[in-house]
């Protein structure tokens, strides 16, 4: 059985494959809208294209679609292969990029090219009817291009200056688009040759034997490996910087000079506009934002009450511990002092900090808690209530019955304890007044100073 | 001898498997539904706007006394911490023992058109941490930044150092411009306020379409080729379609938020070399002097390694520990090794710190 006649049926089966697959799967034959690369014009490809059919979910959907263009581009890669094999038998395969079955490999032109036809996609992409717009305009003003151009510069004048001066605006951007675009068109060639180049050099490096591609994955794997590296190189590159740059905002300027004719229309309709959504928006944001400024000083007033009053509570137990425990009486400043904690919980700005702080030096004794005493506050202010007194109360009771001096010492640590919440405090409240500052300065400047 | 080894025979029977392959998955994928996505049970804590605070819910009690509120780019939906049962960078750290709280920002639209950095910052992350810290009854609680929430992240320890325990960033640029960082080449010289001037929010379309501009014969085609290899296999299906979903599923951008970010991010390189200032604060990474777990990924195309790399020396944290992660961007939450090596390390870094 010669080569030939075995390749031959091997055509048929596939082409007979194809047709059952087609007929089984209906014959949808939807159009694909692959950025940068021609519909195929191989049967199998096209085959494929026709057995796409209808599946559930928008997720599939998409993903078949992608699945089907991806699947054009190897299958139109293999049917190449395919021809050269049975044309020039294996000595033709030995050099299959000189075919160029790529999809912007062979005869790179702004037309085919992937990368370049992508970034024409940009814009449609990101807002749908941007390249309908250049449609038009290269229509209608395409032919006479180089003569518009000369009129965009002359001096508008009459009652319809400013029209015509936004009409010559307008036609300027669109030009300055094209223009701009076919630079970047012109660099994503230089992406396709140089593809090129890398996957010949990457195709020498596998002559040796034992590194040869035995498989048409293999090399459509070889050929993307090639391209991604190319255009990596470029798209990191200075040039690509700058191109990239222009291309994007020459669009916007389009997009904005059209924006701003249908403004103009729509004003003269006495239609709402863009601007005035977007002014309304951004006068809703600020209200936003204050509002949750308010409320968010207020959230920090509330947490600096509670503070406060576990500040005024610690201080009046310590106030109220007597140095000997048995007296009963030092429990009555506590409630005193409770009853001034509460006063001052309705208005935590008198507070004085250098106060406090003093009042925190001068105490050096271990509390004892009253339990009627204990903060409302969360799990946290309470254990650390525990930690500052029963801990420390522990301590000093070991240690008061041997040593004078530790007790004196573990006292310190506890006074140490409260000033560091008390300078934390002070800090806490000089952040809030400062904060409050921007909206009354002279009274929180007053405030600032009572501290 | 030249670079090809390929029998004719072999070239029609790999078309002919290809063939056999697309036919067989094309009924496969008419059975398919809609993929879901989230595997783990949470609960709603905070709502503000659009944004949404969840806690997750493990199978048992958490062991972590700090809860961890894990703060997600903007750009690309949260769920990919929790796409499914075996892919779950949640559900690992539950059964690890820790308290995983989620910000979920939703879907920016009009409305939210002039949110800026500072109210993202300084409004929404800190009002969150706040009721993370409120619904656990502790003071601090540990942030978990993921890619641009790592940044923001970093500049919400940076204003709030009192307010985090812990600060464990994933995926995270610090310095924008090194010189692999292909989104940073292509936005450099872009004008910035005439991009958002001119529309407003960014599309979530035109997000996607830039994202696979970065790879883009490999994003747009070779990947939809390698699908037909598991167009027979509904469970491998069906996990390619649910990370379709998630890679496609985008919030479009607030505008003046994306304005800065490009402004002062990707041009100005502001938060390493400094000025960057958010709201009432300028953010100084010298200010971060909590623990500091930094883990990147080796092959990110999107972060590149050293962008992260570049934390070390720049904030104020002595206690800063990096890890190296061999995958890519998205890999280091979904891929085999992500689920066996990431989680644990991240609870053994916070129990030694707990």
């Amino acid at each position: 059985m010669s080569e030939a006649l075995d390749i031959a049926q091997w055509a048929k089966h596939w082409e007979t494959m194809a047709r059952q697959a087609q007929s089984s799967l209906g014959s949808n034959a939807g159009q694909f809208s692959w950025p940068g690369s021609q519909p195929p014009s191989n049967p199998w490809a096209e085959a494929m294209n026709k057995a796409k059919p209808f599946v559930g979910g928008s997720q599939q959907s998409q993903a078949v679609e992608h699945m089907m263009a991806g699947a054009q581009g190897y299958l139109g890669m293999l049917q190449s292969l395919a021809g050269v094999a049975s044309g020039q038998g294996m000595g033709g395969m030995q050099n299959p990029f000189a075919s160029g079955f790529f999809p912007g490999m062979a005869s790179p032109s702004t037309m085919n090219n992937p990368f370049a036809s992508a970034m024409r996609d940009f814009g449609g992409q990101g807002a749908r009817g941007f390249e309908q717009w250049m449609e038009q305009f290269t229509a209608a003003a395409g032919p006479m291009l180089d003569q518009a151009q000369q009129s965009l510069h002359a001096p508008a004048f009459g009652h319809m200056r400013e029209k015509q001066e936004n009409l010559q605006k307008t036609a300027q951007v669109f030009i300055d688009y094209q223009k701009q675009s076919a630079r970047y068109d012109r660099l994503m060639l230089k992406v396709g040759e140089q593809s090129f180049a890398r996957f010949q050099l990457k195709l020498a490096e596998r002559e040796e034997p034992g590194r040869q591609i035995n498989s048409a994955r293999g090399l459509y794997d070889l050929w993307i490996d090639a391209a991604e590296e190319a255009y990596a190189e470029i798209a990191l590159s200075e040039e690509f910087r700058e191109i990239y740059a222009a291309v994007v905002d020459a669009q916007m300027r389009v997009r904005q000079q059209v924006q701003a004719e249908i403004e103009r229309t729509c004003n003269q309709l006495g239609m709402p506009t863009r601007s005035e959504v977007n002014s309304i928006g951004e006068r809703l944001q600020a209200l936003r934002r204050e509002f949750r400024e308010e409320r968010s000083q207020s959230d920090d007033q509330e947490e600096l009450r509670a503070e406060v009053a576990e500040l005024k509570r610690e201080l009046a137990a310590l106030k109220t511990t007597p140095k000997k425990v048995s007296k009963p009486a030092k429990t009555k400043p506590a409630a005193k002092s409770e009853k001034k904690a509460a006063a001052e919980e309705a208005a935590p700005k008198k507070v004085s900090t250098k106060k406090a702080v003093k009042a925190a030096k001068a105490t050096n004794s271990v509390s004892k808690v009253d339990p009627a005493n204990k903060p409302v506050a969360d799990k946290s202010s309470k254990k650390s209530a525990r930690e500052a007194t029963s801990g420390h109360r522990g301590k000093r009771r070991k240690a008061s019955a041997s040593k004078a001096s530790v007790t004196k010492q573990t006292g310190a640590a506890s006074s140490g304890d409260f000033a560091s919440k008390m300078a934390r405090f002070a800090r806490k409240s000089k952040s809030s007044a400062n904060r409050g500052s921007t909206r009354a300065p002279s009274k929180t400047a007053k405030r600032g100073g009572s501290k | 001898m030249g670079p090809l080894n390929i029998e004719p025979f072999q070239l029609f029977e790999e078309a002919r498997k290809f063939q056999k392959k697309m036919t067989a998955g094309m009924q496969v994928l008419g059975t398919l539904d809609e993929v879901e996505f989230g595997c783990t049970e949470k609960e709603e804590v905070y709502r503000e706007d659009k944004l949404v605070v969840y806690r997750y819910k493990g199978e048992n009690t958490p062991v972590s006394k700090t809860p961890t509120l894990i703060v997600y780019a903007l750009v690309n939906r949260p769920y990919m911490v929790d796409l499914q049962e075996d892919k779950s960078l949640v559900r690992n750290l539950l059964a690890q023992g820790e308290d995983v709280y989620l910000i979920d920002w939703g879907y920016p639209d009009l409305a939210d058109r002039w949110l800026t950095l500072d109210d993202y910052i300084n409004g929404y992350i800190r009002r969150s941490v706040d009721a993370v810290a409120k619904n656990a009854g502790v003071k601090k609680i540990n942030v978990l930044g993921i890619c641009q929430g790592g940044a923001f992240s970093l500049c919400f320890s940076a204003i709030y150092p009192h307010k985090v325990k812990n600060l464990i960033t994933m995926v995270t640029p610090v310095d924008f411009h090194t010189p692999d960082n292909m989104l940073s080449n292509w936005t450099r010289k872009m004008d910035a306020d005439l991009f958002v001037d001119t529309i407003g929010n960014v599309p979530a379309d035109l997000m996607n379409w830039c994202y696979l501009m970065l790879k883009p014969m490999r994003l747009l085609q070779q990947k939809y080729v390698g699908m037909v290899e598991i167009l027979d296999n509904k469970a491998e299906l069906e996990n390619f379609l649910r990370m379709e979903k998630w890679i496609f599923d985008s919030p479009d951008q607030a505008g003046e938020a994306f304005r800065q970010f490009m402004r002062d991010f990707y041009q100005g390189n502001k938060l390493i070399k400094g000025g960057l200032i958010l709201g009432k604060h300028e953010v100084d990474l010298k200010n971060i002097t909590m623990p500091v777990l930094n883990i990147f990924a080796e092959q990110d195309h999107l972060v590149p390694p050293d962008a992260s790399r570049a934390m070390q020396g720049v904030i104020g944290s002595k206690d800063y520990t990096q890890i190296a992660f061999k995958g890519g961007h998205i890999g280091i939450y979904v891929s085999g090794r992500a689920q066996r090596e990431v989680p644990p390390a991240i609870h053994d870094w916070l129990h030694a710190r707990a």
